[in-house]
């Protein structure tokens, strides 16, 4: 058998097995999609810092924080984080702690210096859908979502991006979110959310090789009302040993 | 001496210590314009414009994560350019505000120096956050005063025990005559003086508390708080009162020279409840329930006058992003025949127009009809640079609790720059 040939029969089996990958990922439902999406390997712990650009009329205020996470509700666990300020020198000290529950609620505390006291925060959308700190993300968009937040149903599939529609199963501050999801890796790559059928705000996101994670890196919010907030995350540490006495309101305090 | 070894050892402490001490520095500098005005003749202008300068000082030692000890010391310099007019010695206040030194020692955390503590669940009646005496010198803000104390808390799983001990006392700094109120007059030219009688320093007026703290899985999430604290009072034994959000009060006992009054301070029993509550709706409820008996009364059984307690209610909600909390206090006070009772309502809203700027409105009713309001604006020029603008307006009849001091309204524009 000739090169050519062996070159040959080895691009058509390559092209037949792409476009079986392809067929068979056009036959995912939007259910699967996220939930594939939801079980991309996560590190058991990370660390990171975060430098946060809020913009409006050509005018910025930045933040800078670190903050810690652990947990992958895909695995049965109940997903923590903690945010620190670090700048600027009125907000500096301040902290934030969430954690994703199971069943999709979420408890989340904030500790503010001057106050001295850590407060709760309700559940409900009237404070998780209230700005984080000035900025276009929410409290909810900090402590994240998980799978049985939504109910989905795929729209399209076209130059290998799925479009998902979540529809939350509770009440939030949004009555549609769009998932724009790389079939490659299952990564998101865009949200949309939609309130009183109209865009309010949309979200990119794009990621860096941490070991053999995918992080994001860099995730840009955009408000309907003309500000926006790029959020910048360096410097990870994953899979280190930290116990969950990170997660508590003396981790916060300190 | 060895001078290679010594040499060594301090290379080796100057390169272990960066990486034994996380240290950081951070200031603010404040400056305010503040002024009286009377709600008949607005702007008679009673200026004041003091600056202030804080600077802290605040590091850890070890893993900056999992710290094995922690310090702060914050010094504030406070200048105020109408007192240097008359007084310049006295124009410049240099104070030491939180100045301590923590360990964590498992799960105990140990401290000593000046310390501020915060108990209870409510926010703006606090029967059981007794601990810091108060600076009433602007009495509907008052600021806690750093206490020098020793405290130890243990943090359990999903609990904790906090024990204070404060050796030495230090009273409430009282707000100024135009605080005095209706109820209290003095005759033509004569000026008030007190002629403190300060507990002594012994073992008898030795303050110490502890206050049990526990969080539960329930609805979204539980607190629930018990407290104990033996303390002597910082505002002079039970006679004027004063505007502060909850209508301190004061009762002085005058002496044989017009205008002198002694002020002395009982000592007090304090036992506390407290709870908040998350609910699904969003909803957040909270409680706290103080009870005090003075001068060693009987615990269950006070004599008139030596009996006292507040209840609080609270509930905050986010209405279309405006942020809500009500508060309803009922405070009651043993007397002979009748006891006495007060019930005030506050209202706090307040919502972020954008990412600069945000917006706040208290305001307050007493079941007399009269009440305060204050809208609150806040802007943030830049990172770390806000400037301020707050008004305080006192509406109701001059023998109600708040419309007595309706000459006191008052507005101040602040700017504080920290890094």
């Amino acid at each position: 058998m000739s090169n050519l040939s062996v070159l040959t029969r080895i691009a058509s089996i390559s092209l037949f097995i792409g476009a079986g990958a392809a067929a068979q990922a056009q036959n995912l439902t939007g259910q699967e999609v996220m939930d594939r999406y939801f079980h991309n390997p996560k590190p058991k712990t990370a660390v990171m810092n975060i430098s946060m650009v809020i913009s409006k009329n050509g005018k910025s205020l930045s933040r800078t924080m670190t903050a810690w996470s652990m947990g992958d509700n895909a695995k049965g666990e109940i997903e923590r984080k903690v945010i620190k300020f670090l700048a600027p020198g009125d907000i500096k000290g301040s902290g934030f702690l969430t954690e994703k529950k199971l069943d999709g609620s979420t408890e989340s505390q904030l500790w503010l210096p001057a106050m001295g006291k850590v407060r709760r925060l309700s559940s409900g959308p009237s404070d998780q859908d209230q700005a984080f700190f000035g900025s276009d993300f929410t409290n909810r968009d900090i402590g994240g979502f998980i799978k049985a937040d939504f109910i989905y149903e795929l729209k399209s599939f076209s130059d290998n991006l799925y479009t998902v529609e979540a529809r939350p199963k509770q009440a939030m501050g949004y009555e549609l979110l769009v998932y724009t999801i790389d079939a490659k890796d299952f990564l998101n790559t865009k949200i949309e959310y939609f309130k009183n059928g109209q865009l309010a705000r949309s979200q990119t996101i794009t990621y860096v090789s941490v070991g053999a994670y995918n992080l994001p890196s860099n995730i840009l919010m955009t408000a309907a009302s003309g500000s926006s907030t790029e959020m910048k995350l360096s410097d990870y540490k994953v899979d280190q040993a930290f116990g969950d006495q990170i997660f508590t309101e003396r981790f916060l305090k300190q | 001496m060895n001078r290679p070894l010594v040499s060594a050892t301090a290379l080796a402490l100057c390169v272990a210590c960066p990486s034994i001490f996380a240290q950081t520095f951070s200031a603010s500098l404040k400056s305010d314009l503040g002024s009286y005005f009377n709600s008949r003749d607005i702007l008679s202008f009673s200026q004041d414009f003091p600056q202030e300068v804080e600077g802290k000082v605040e590091g850890k030692v070890g893993n900056p994560d999992a710290p094995d000890a922690q310090y702060s010391a914050t010094l504030r310099v406070y200048f105020d350019p109408t007192t240097a007019a008359t007084t310049p010695f006295a124009a410049t206040i240099l104070s030491l505000r939180e100045a301590w030194l923590k360990a964590f020692l498992g799960p105990v955390d140990l401290s000593i120096g000046n310390q501020i503590v915060a108990w209870g669940s409510t926010d703006i009646f606090t029967p059981v956050d007794v601990v810091n005496a108060l600076d009433y010198t602007l009495p509907f803000s008052p600021e806690k005063t750093p206490e020098f104390m020793g405290r130890a808390i243990l943090n359990g799983q999903g609990f904790s025990v906090d024990l204070v001990f404060v050796p030495f006392w230090n009273g409430d700094i009282l707000p100024g005559p135009r605080w005095y109120g209706s109820g209290f007059s003095l005759p033509p030219g004569v000026s008030l003086s007190l002629l403190n009688s300060p507990p002594a320093p012994s073992w008898d007026n030795v303050q110490f508390g502890g206050r049990f703290q526990a969080s539960l899985d329930w609805f979204q999430g539980v607190d629930v708080g018990l407290t104990y604290y033996r303390g002597v009072n910082t505002l002079p034994a039970n006679a004027f009162s004063f505007g502060s959000v909850n209508s301190q009060t004061v009762t002085l006992t005058p002496t044989a020279t017009p205008g002198q009054f002694i002020a002395v301070y009982d000592r007090y029993n304090l036992v506390g409840v407290d709870g908040d509550v998350a609910l699904g709706s969003g909803l957040l409820l909270r409680t706290e329930l103080g009870y005090k008996t003075f001068s060693d009364t009987n615990l269950f059984n006070p004599d008139a006058g030596l009996g006292a307690a507040e209840w609080v209610a609270a509930g905050e909600y986010t209405f279309f992003g405006i942020k809500t909390i009500g508060e309803f206090a009922l405070d009651w006070m043993k007397g002979a025949p009748d006891d006495t009772y007060l019930k005030t309502f506050i209202l706090i809203v307040s919502t972020d127009l954008d990412s600069r700027s945000s917006l706040k409105g208290v305001g307050g009713w007493n079941l007399d009809g009269s009440g305060f309001v204050s809208p609150q604006f806040s802007y943030t020029i830049a990172d770390g640079l806000k400037a301020e603008l707050t008004v305080y307006f006192f509406l109701g009849g001059s023998s109600t609790m708040f419309g007595q001091f309706n000459e006191n309204n008052y507005g101040e524009v602040s700017l504080t720059y920290a890094f």
